[in-house]
């Protein structure tokens, strides 16, 4: 059935679908409609889950941290300040190796406040140990936080869902919003190992103290996991096709099998790309595009093989590290490093603080790197008012 | 502090896939983290635990260490009453057990035994018995080998008096006949043997039970300990055996020992591969005699100690492999040995590999005698029926007793191992097993008391292994060397060759013991605990709070002998 949605009611959606137990969190634009309708299903009954109201993003997390260690699905969204709040248990939760799915609606960190998208907050959180997965449109949205479920759950991960403030958060779009037929047959209910989630009946400690001796060891599993991540996500997209039609894989290319200038991007702005694709193929302009979906884990393997064919890579950021770059083109950078003579990579900063990305920014993205020689700054920076 | 020192669980496999605990937590009282126990307790050392003479090594050492040397003496008299023969002619099986060996080099412990039984020798130091009864009990020992010797002092501390028959006219058996004289002088050996008589041994030299005394006079005894030895040399079967020229190894050592110098000749062949063959080869060198040792085997068969192998050769003995004797020939003045050429096989039931005939014609040597050194076999023919024997030895338990109620047996007649640890063990947990039941006035019955005895290690668990030592508190040091008689010296006679350490070297040597397994209150489970769940107790040593205890495991990181080890905590829920 289809209905017209925002892209926050599109993970309302998704979470009624996936039968989550325990939904923990606080309100922040432009997120807030996610828990909003999700707090109506719990209340009208059209989820059977324990709605717990929260005074901090910091407890949200730590309530999806008990909820999931009971062996709960638990569930949370946020964005911005409050993703940063929840750091310290970010890791937590992955190094717990609890399935927990958050959606972080992307948005500037202030100051100066700013509600607007970029995705600097999530990518901050890189290195915590959560399986990342960027949308692009509403249904990949809904799609994304049932796939999240599944992955989470086979590796004992976390899964961020990750898309952009206004352009999709608040944005409708018509989705077909699965059966729940369709919906179980993805996601069965959560598998309980015994040792692996707190049970009265099996009365046991976790997290406890884990000396050098083996503290490495267990850094090695969640690696471990976090590779796994990248399998499962194949296989559960290659069922959600079978059910639906509809097809994701950890990254997408658009018309690059000839192409000398392969630009690299997420999120919305890699639907603006794609029309700028077919608009510069037409003047004859050998461009393509690479959707990164998967940020972590990160699919070296699946990126290199792409780029490894074309001359030149061009990278959009709608992120910055500062005093490094784009995070998405450090990335890219280091995939290629060990692959001989790959081709260089120019990396783009735009659309930072909500600005719009629009067709005439990739253009110039595409222009630029066509016309000149590699840049000696990691950073172009596009749009910038002089 | 830099340390290899494992944890219990080993690797990335054994560990569950996420942090938690391997069981139930709801007994810890405070506090969530832990799943590993630091568990304070003092385990045997690896050098006592190999001893088969029960010797609590670690402890001697330590007291050696402090200056005690008295009290070290007396410690290894509290297992066994020869120091100064172990010291000397003891295979050290200590040593190939020593943790320290895995670092650098083992413990010198035999020197150090040798140099602590010397020192209380030139002290004039006397073992201390307690005082005998009126009308104590008495019990027949045959045999005064070092398994007689030993059964009989711990009978004699127990408050028993022994009454030692001897064969020969002098004590002390394969120590004073089979071993030579540059291994184990003599008045070592009489100064030892001495020392038991001071303490009310009885002792009849030239009294060979059943020749001299009939068995039956055995039946005055509510115990006997057979303790005869093996001195039957075994035959090689083959053709002119019989002949003049021919010699069996413990008699050529034997005569030799009683001062006769047998005529070998110039050119002396040894068959064998043991220590026999060995000790008869030397001894024939030492006669002025040129030595060719013949095995049938290679050099890893052998079953001689390497080292004495070893020293053979530098002494001059020449030794040749994979030739069995196949005939011996008289032409002459001499003797000509026919050997058939070998090959190994595969390996036998005892791991050592067999031999099948090489092919080839057979080797012809010329000497001027044979010393044939292929085993041993006990004589116990002047047991009675009932004892029972079985494949050469009389058959026995852990506490040597025999089928025979009265009758208890141990040394080499008895045991597989032979050697003079074994010996002496086997003589104290007889007397053991008799004290007992004279005590008892019924059959021994000891084995519900394993726990207390030499056999059973205090705290009745393994010992500590080499990965439980923290190396990284210990210096390498350098092992001592016993000081030897130059080359040209030995072969003049039968001087001891191994001349001792002093008293220096001993101490110098002393500090490179980690002490396994002893805790010697260094303080540091105390001080590098975070937590402060590591207690002094009023003895001085530890205990752990094991409510406050995290589980972190520096206490068992820093321990650097083994004390303090982290165990699973699901062990706990029993």
């Amino acid at each position: 059935m289809k209905k017209v949605i925002m892209g926050n009611h599109a993970v309302s959606y998704g979470v009624r679908l996936a039968r989550a137990e325990v939904i923990a969190a606080y309100p922040i634009t432009p997120q807030t409609q996610i828990v909003e309708e999700l707090s109506e299903m719990c209340s009208d009954g059209r989820l059977k889950a324990k709605f717990v109201k929260v005074e901090s993003e910091h407890s949200a997390m730590a309530c999806c941290i008990g909820a999931a260690s009971a062996g709960a699905r638990a569930f949370t969204a946020t964005s911005s300040q409050g993703l940063a709040l929840m750091h310290e248990l970010l890791h937590w939760a992955s190094a717990a190796r609890l399935p927990i799915v958050m959606t972080n609606v992307n948005r500037a960190l202030g100051p100066g406040w700013n509600i607007w998208t970029e995705q600097t907050d999530s990518l901050a959180q890189r290195d915590t140990g959560w399986v990342q997965l960027y949308c692009e449109d509403n249904q990949e949205v809904l799609d994304s936080t049932l796939m999240a479920f599944r992955v989470a759950e086979a590796v004992r991960l976390p899964v961020m869902i990750v898309y952009d403030a206004f352009f999709l958060s608040h944005t409708y779009e018509p989705v077909d919003i699965p059966s729940q037929e369709d919906a179980d047959a993805l996601l069965p209910p959560r598998k309980l190992e015994k040792g692996t989630f707190m049970d009265i009946e099996d009365p046991r400690t976790f997290s406890n103290m884990t000396p050098p001796d083996y503290f490495m060891e267990m850094r090695f599993k969640l690696e471990r996991a976090m590779r796994r991540a990248k399998d499962e996500f194949g296989r559960a997209a290659g069922e959600w096709k079978k059910l639906t039609g509809r097809d994701y894989a950890a990254i997408e290319t658009y018309r690059c099998g000839d192409a000398e200038t392969v630009l690299v991007a997420a999120s919305t702005a890699v639907s603006t790309a794609r029309v700028v694709v077919d608009s510069l193929r037409g003047k004859g302009r050998k461009v393509g595009l690479l959707k990164m979906r998967m940020f972590r884990p990160f699919p070296y393997r699946e990126v290199v093989d792409v780029l490894r064919r074309t001359r030149k890579v061009a990278v959009l950021d709608r992120n910055i590290s500062f005093g490094s770059g784009g995070i998405f083109a450090t990335e890219i950078k280091a995939a290629l490093s060990n692959v001989p003579g790959h081709p260089p990579v120019y990396g783009y900063i735009a659309g930072l603080g909500g600005r719009d990305i629009t067709p005439g920014t990739i253009e110039e993205i595409f222009d630029r790197t066509d016309r000149n020689g590699v840049p000696d700054d990691p950073i172009t920076w596009i749009g910038l008012k002089p | 502090m830099a340390s290899e020192k494992p944890l219990c669980l080993k690797g990335e496999k054994d560990l569950p896939e996420l942090v938690v605990s391997l069981g139930s937590m709801l007994w810890h009282r405070t506090g969530s983290w832990r799943y590993l126990r630091p568990e304070y307790r003092e385990k045997p050392a690896p050098c006592g635990h190999a001893c088969p003479a029960g010797n609590d090594v670690e402890k001697f050492l330590r007291l050696a260490s402090e200056g005690d040397f008295d009290g070290a003496w007396r410690t290894i008299l509290a297992a066994s009453p020869l120091p100064g023969v172990c010291g000397r002619v003891c295979f050290h099986p200590c040593e190939k057990a020593c943790n320290r060996g895995r670092y650098d080099r083992p413990m010198a412990i035999q020197a150090i035994e040798r140099f602590l039984a010397d020192q209380a020798s030139v002290r004039g130091l006397a073992i201390e018995a307690p005082p005998i009864g009126s009308s104590p009990d008495r019990v027949a020992i045959i045999g005064s080998g070092p398994a007689g010797l030993s059964c009989a002092y711990h009978l004699r501390l127990a408050g028993i008096k022994p009454v030692v028959f001897e064969a020969e006219g002098a004590l002390g058996g394969v120590l004073r006949h089979g071993i030579p004289a540059y291994r184990l002088p003599k008045d070592v050996l009489d100064r030892e043997i001495a020392m038991l008589a001071a303490i009310g041994i009885e002792f009849q030299t030239g009294r060979r039970v059943g020749k001299d005394v009939p068995w039956e006079a055995m039946g005055e005894y509510p115990a006997v300990f057979a303790a005869a030895g093996a001195h039957r040399g075994r035959r090689l079967g083959i053709a002119g055996e019989d002949g003049g020229g021919v010699l069996g190894g413990l008699e050529f050592l034997r005569q030799v020992a009683l001062g006769l110098r047998p005529d070998i000749g110039k050119r002396v062949c040894v068959i064998g591969g043991g220590n026999t063959a060995i000790d008869a080869a030397r001894t024939a060198l030492r006669l002025g005699a040129q030595v060719t040792m013949v095995y049938r085997r290679s050099k890893a068969e052998m079953p001689a100690h390497p080292e004495e192998v070893e020293e053979a050769e530098r002494e001059g003995v020449e030794i040749r492999f994979l030739l069995a004797p196949a005939g011996v020939a008289r032409e002459g003045d001499g003797i000509v040995v026919e050997f058939q050429r070998m090959a190994l096989g595969d390996p036998g039931a005892d791991g050592r590999r067999t031999i099948v005939p090489a092919g080839g014609r057979n080797v012809f040597i010329r000497f001027d005698s044979i010393l044939v050194a292929a085993g041993e076999d006990a004589d116990f023919s002047f047991l009675p029926p009932a004892v029972r024997a079985e494949k050469g030895q009389v058959v026995v338990d852990e506490w040597g007793r025999t089928s025979e109620p009265r009758v208890f047996a141990g040394g080499d007649m008895a045991m597989s191992s032979r050697t003079v640890a074994h010996a002496i063990g086997s003589g104290r947990r007889a007397a053991m097993a008799i004290a007992r039941a004279l005590a008892a006035g019924g059959p021994a019955e000891p084995a519900t008391e394993a726990a207390e005895t030499a056999e059973a290690p205090p705290g009745g668990v393994e010992p500590v292994p080499f990965e439980a030592v923290n190396t990284a508190y210990f210096e390498h040091a350098e092992r001592c060397r016993m000081p030897v008689l130059s080359m040209a010296e030995r072969l003049k006679g039968f001087a001891e060759i191994n001349l001792g350490i002093s008293a220096d070297a001993a101490r110098a040597e002393l500090k490179r013991c980690f002490h396994c397994g002893r805790c010697t209150a260094c303080d540091n489970c105390l001080i590098f605990c975070p937590d402060m769940s590591v207690r002094r107790r009023p003895d001085g040593k530890y205990e752990i709070d094991y409510d406050f205890c995290k589980g972190c495991g520096v206490c068992g990181q820093e321990c650097p002998r083994g004390v303090v080890e982290m165990k699973l905590d699901k062990e706990r829920r029993q």
